[in-house]
């Protein structure tokens, strides 16, 4: 796994779950963190932020032989209700990441220290796996990195294992 | 004309109030104790007494000082339209103020809310969520049709300060079945252009988002 450039962005591979993201420059990647592949959070700017840092992270699920995506996606949906506090869905969106089939969810839910969060993600199903690429901000700071969310997500790529 | 009574709740600082109640309140958090002498002010004032929203001295009821800051200190005021006035809103952050209609009621509920739940809590009040994605390029709204309308609102930022008229901005958008379109201003008339949740959703949390962070306009596409 390699990350980290002097470019704006820098590609973060992570070889053995078979994806590549590009990620904001000077954001640290943590690859250790349990039931991730990948979490990476806006480092601290000198003084205690007033808002839940943003944050991308990668998980994969590994898609059941006898499940279709659909129904991986229904209840994944279903499932923002149990893992999210009050949660709220603001828009659904079928698209494409490159020539790549994606799911897009926007979600609205409540933190318990931090108050209101917005939940980006986006659905990747390939290989037999699900990649599902999440990032968050604070809600009042979504509009401020909803951009950036976008273009971690149009950096995702399959890579060869 | 019916004017029901104020009712406070003292342990949430939810108060139910009538607009002529909700004028005087309003003037209480803005003029402090100077108030305008008005017809029905004192049976106002009297009123808000004997609920407690005032004591003998009229101090506001500790229950409501979040809501009485947040009008009083008000960075952005907003005001949430659609086919009848759906919400008042007063930013102070961290914190806001909120005015709601009851149903079936000529009472209107005053409450606060920490900023952040702001956005969710004026999407709820929109009902927005998941939509189709129109495409196309814009139309003139009155080309659109009604037949397919859910709502038709607008969210509106006024200014609260001399001199802040340039901050003035809003958000109009037609909820249809088909999806969202936003309302503009065309050389010919209002032009309703295709949009979508998310794009709605950013440009509600500009408007309320205070100053010091706050876009000059709500551009949404």
């Amino acid at each position: 796994m390699t990350s980290g450039s002097d470019e704006p962005w820098a590609t973060y591979r992570h070889d053995d779950a078979g994806f590549a993201v590009s990620l904001p420059t000077g954001w640290p990647v943590d690859g250790e963190v349990d039931g991730c592949a990948l979490v990476c959070v806006e480092p601290p700017s000198g003084t205690p932020p007033a808002y839940l840092p943003p944050s991308i992270v990668v998980t994969v699920d590994e898609l059941p032989d006898d499940e279709p995506f659909d129904r991986w996606l229904s209840r994944f949906r279903v499932s923002l209700a149990e893992i999210y506090n009050e949660v709220r869905l603001v828009d659904l969106e079928d698209t494409l990441l490159g020539d790549v089939p994606a799911y897009r969810t926007l979600s609205h839910y409540l933190h318990a220290v931090v108050g209101g969060v917005c939940a980006d993600q986006w659905c990747i199903p390939a290989l037999g796996r699900v990649y599902v690429v999440t990032c968050s901000s604070g809600a009042l700071e979504y509009d401020d990195f909803a951009d950036t969310f976008q273009d971690v997500a149009a950096g995702f790529r399959l890579t060869t294992p | 004309m019916n004017d029901p009574p104020p009712k406070l709740n003292p342990d949430t600082g939810l108060l139910c109030l009538s607009d002529a109640a909700f004028g005087v309140f309003e003037q209480l958090a803005k003029r402090g104790g100077d108030l305008v002498d008005a017809p029905g002010l004192r049976g106002q004032m009297a009123r808000l007494r004997a609920v407690s929203v005032l004591d003998s001295e009229d101090q506001i009821h500790p229950s409501l000082t979040s809501t009485l800051a947040a009008i009083r200190h008000a960075e952005t005021e907003l005001v949430l339209t659609g086919t009848e006035r759906l919400a008042r809103i007063w930013v102070a952050a961290p914190r806001a103020a909120l005015l709601l209609p009851i149903d079936d009621s000529n009472l209107r509920r005053l409450t606060h809310l920490p900023l952040w739940m702001l956005p969710e809590t004026i999407s709820r009040i929109v009902g927005l969520g998941p939509r189709p994605r129109p495409a196309g390029p814009a139309v003139p709204l009155s080309t659109r049709g009604a037949g397919d309308t859910r709502s038709h609102w607008t969210l509106a930022r006024i200014a609260t300060r001399p001199g802040e008229r340039d901050r003035d901005a809003s958000l109009e958008i037609v909820d249809t079945a088909a999806g969202l379109w936003v309302v503009k201003p065309g050389d010919d008339g209002p032009m309703a252009s295709p949009s979508d949740p998310t794009a709605v959703w950013r440009a509600i949390i500009r408007l309320v988002r205070p100053s010091d962070t706050a876009g000059q306009t709500s551009q949404v596409t």
